[in-house]
């Protein structure tokens, strides 16, 4: 395996586990191809959380579903997927398949849907002993109760013979979670693994999933439009717009040397316990764009308070490139001018940027 | 599920009730003198003597309300009275009906279920491909054909021209009535009877068989696009496992109903077919009876029908709590 192409992250621990390199994912539609995935690069380390952060649409979902291989419509136009070395994206379907659920195995946004009904949990999460290892039906069912235990559920033994819809929000996640690590994969990737529940039961299914990680060894991809989720647990992340990258860096670099106008929207989006009452939060104007007909030039350059149009912005694509660490990386012609802008400027309206 | 089964049970009552009663009354409505069908059909003027020993015999001079009574108390102890046309007990016409109504619709949602199930699963596999095509037209077709259309067409191609240009023998079926009439297990034909059974089960299923294939495909086109199919796939399952373990019996939750429906159906309202070819079962009796006034063979084998059909949508809906566990009864669910 070559050197990756884009620097990566400071916390080079673990084995490099997966690595995508221009990545390029497109359906074709009726109306035209929709670049979900436009020429993403990233790398993931075993030992890492490595969060995915964007708004609906922004492709962050379809990276993950393309490197399961859970996407039979669309057209890879360009880039790889390796896995520990191999390539994901030339592999066969049965290969591929070894390696869905065993190595990579992923949780799902709404455990309700997500989970069958009509089968027990126990039998759901005993499936995944059956088909990687082989277990018979007594074996995966005592691994199921094994599971359910470990990731905090009482009672595993009658839990086990229950349906999903006898179990609360918070527990049908926490089965998800028992059901992805049951084959104690490498790399968990977790699709918006909280949005589906209450605020006073994400933390405790975060706590699990961070627990479970240290436990079995693995990295965690976590896909999430919350930053305040990324804050408390996030090694690294990546914010997605448009199916591209704006940033990539270490959690503390986002949030504290933010390089990308689009992380700064984010962030100062985010409600503040500690802002005063009359604190108002600041929206990113406009909608993200359509994936047909991306704009010219940088992607968020029409919702960009800082853009230069007519100018570089809309006529030359910004490529990622290093700011203030090896790790960290921005796809922003003018990151350098962000070095003095802070989230509470953006909030107070005091927008003025260097020259 | 005990105190369910039990509200189900007393519910059979009232829908007995008022569907009996609606009968009962309707006879009166109609026109004609109940007594001078009996004592020898609208066309003949029978002795006055006869008339009024036929109105004795039968009750029917005493007032309606107290006819009405009478009847329900009768009914109560199974006691369903005699043809007024050859005075045959009806219980007699019953058992031998519904045995032919019951092999026949056995038959007929053998071939619904089996047929109507994995076409409708492979339609839905192989979506907008030739075969899936064709399937929507033949089912679309079938479902339009007329019974008595699709019975005259059966008989023709299936049966009098093998018949008439010496196809082998194993081609040639049979068109009229139950042939020599030999069974085991009850319901499967021996010897030369599956000749004269397989003409009326097709045509009796045709329809059905296409409704539950639409059904089938619909359903699973649905639930081919559930989170928890994806879920199956992310998991490692192949793709045949992923339909057979966890698509098929989400898919089969609406199917299941409209099966349950359809067997109440062939059983007690198969008159068409059964007229068509000559099948001997509970529909054409009940046609028949309502045809010649026979007031107890039609009030009989319809108490007998409606009990059969409540009691088997109460068994579907007992099955169920087998196939979808988020409805399984009187076990406090939470949604």
């Amino acid at each position: 395996m070559s050197e990756p192409t884009v620097p990566s992250g400071l916390s080079r621990r673990g084995e490099l586990l997966l690595s995508v390199e221009d990545l390029q994912a497109y359906f074709d539609t009726d109306d035209g191809t929709v670049k979900a995935v436009d020429g993403v690069s990233f790398d993931i380390y075993r030992g890492e959380v490595f969060a995915v952060v964007g708004e609906s649409g922004s492709g962050k979902s379809v990276t993950a579903t393309t490197i399961m291989g859970l996407q039979p419509t669309i057209r890879i136009a360009g880039g790889s997927v390796h896995w520990k070395g191999r390539d994901l994206l030339a592999m066969s379907e049965e290969e591929h398949r070894r390696i869905r659920g065993g190595e990579i195995a992923m949780i799902f946004q709404d455990p309700l849907t997500a989970l069958n009904p009509v089968h027990t949990v126990g039998r759901q999460i005993g499936e995944m002993a059956r088909i990687h290892e082989g277990l018979n039906h007594k074996q995966a069912h005592e691994r199921a109760i094994e599971m359910i235990e470990l990731v905090g559920i009482p009672e595993p033994r009658k839990r086990a013979d229950m349906y999903p819809h006898e179990f609360s929000g918070g527990m049908r996640q926490r089965a998800m979670i028992a059901m992805a690590i049951t084959c104690k994969p490498d790399l968990l990737i977790a699709d918006e693994p909280t949005t589906a529940l209450d605020v006073t039961v994400q933390a405790q299914v975060l706590d699990v999933l961070l627990a479970i990680k240290d436990e079995i060894d693995s990295a965690i991809m976590l896909i999430t439009h919350d930053l305040g989720v990324v804050a408390g647990l996030a090694d690294r992340v990546m914010v997605m717009y448009a199916g591209r990258q704006a940033e990539i860096g270490t959690a503390a670099e986002l949030f504290y040397q933010t390089r990308h106008p689009y992380t700064f929207g984010l962030l100062a989006s985010l409600p503040r316990l500690d802002g005063g009452d009359d604190e108002e939060l600041v929206p990113i104007d406009g909608s993200p764009p359509s994936l047909i007909h991306v704009p010219s030039g940088c992607a968020f350059h029409p919702r960009c308070r800082f853009a230069e149009v007519p100018g570089r912005c809309n006529e030359e694509r910004p490529l990622l490139r290093t700011v203030t660490s090896d790790g960290h990386v921005t796809a922003c012609h003018f990151a350098e001018r962000l070095a003095t802008v802070t989230v509470e400027s953006i909030r107070t309206g005091r927008t003025e940027v260097g020259p | 599920m005990f105190s369910f089964l039990i509200r189900r049970l007393l519910l059979i009552i009232p829908t007995v009730f008022v569907a009996l009663s609606f009968l009962f009354a309707l006879f009166f409505v109609l026109p004609g003198d109940p007594a001078t069908l009996i004592a020898g059909g609208a066309n003949r003027t029978p002795d006055p003597g006869v008339i009024e020993r036929v109105n004795e015999r039968y009750g029917l001079n005493d007032p309606l309300g107290e006819q009405f009574l009478n009847y329900w108390k009768r009914t109560l102890q199974w006691d369903l009275g005699e043809s007024f046309q050859n005075r045959r007990s009806v219980n007699e016409i019953l058992g031998e009906k519904a045995v032919n109504s019951v092999r026949l619709g056995i038959w007929a949602i053998l071939i619904e279920i089996l047929i109507g199930i994995s076409v409708g699963v492979l339609s839905a596999i192989r979506r907008y491909s030739i075969a899936d095509k064709l399937t929507t037209v033949v089912t679309a077709v079938a479902s339009a054909v007329p019974v008595f259309v699709l019975g005259f067409i059966l008989q023709y191609a299936l049966a009098v021209y093998p018949n008439k240009h010496d196809w082998p023998a194993w081609m040639r079926l049979r068109t009229q009535g139950l042939g020599p009439d030999t069974w085991t297990l009850f319901f499967i034909p021996t010897g030369e009877t599956w000749r004269y059974l397989v003409l009326p089960a097709v045509a009796l299923a045709s329809v059905s068989t296409a409704l539950a294939t639409r059904m089938t495909r619909g359903s699973m086109l649905e639930v081919m696009r559930a989170d928890y199919m994806r879920t199956a796939r992310a998991k490692g399952l192949n793709e045949r496992q992923v339909i057979v373990r966890h698509g098929l019996r989400n898919a089969m939750l609406p199917v299941v109903t409209l099966i349950g429906v359809d067997f109440g159906t062939v059983i007690g309202a198969a008159v068409l077919t059964e007229t068509t070819f000559s099948w001997p079962g509970l529909g054409s009796e009940i046609a028949s009876s309502v045809i010649s006034r026979d007031l107890p063979v039609t009030l009989g084998l319809t108490l007998a029908v409606v009990l059969a059909y409540t009691v088997i949508n109460l068994l579907v809906d007992v099955s169920y709590g087998w196939f979808d566990p988020r409805i399984r009864f009187g076990k406090g669910s939470k949604q």
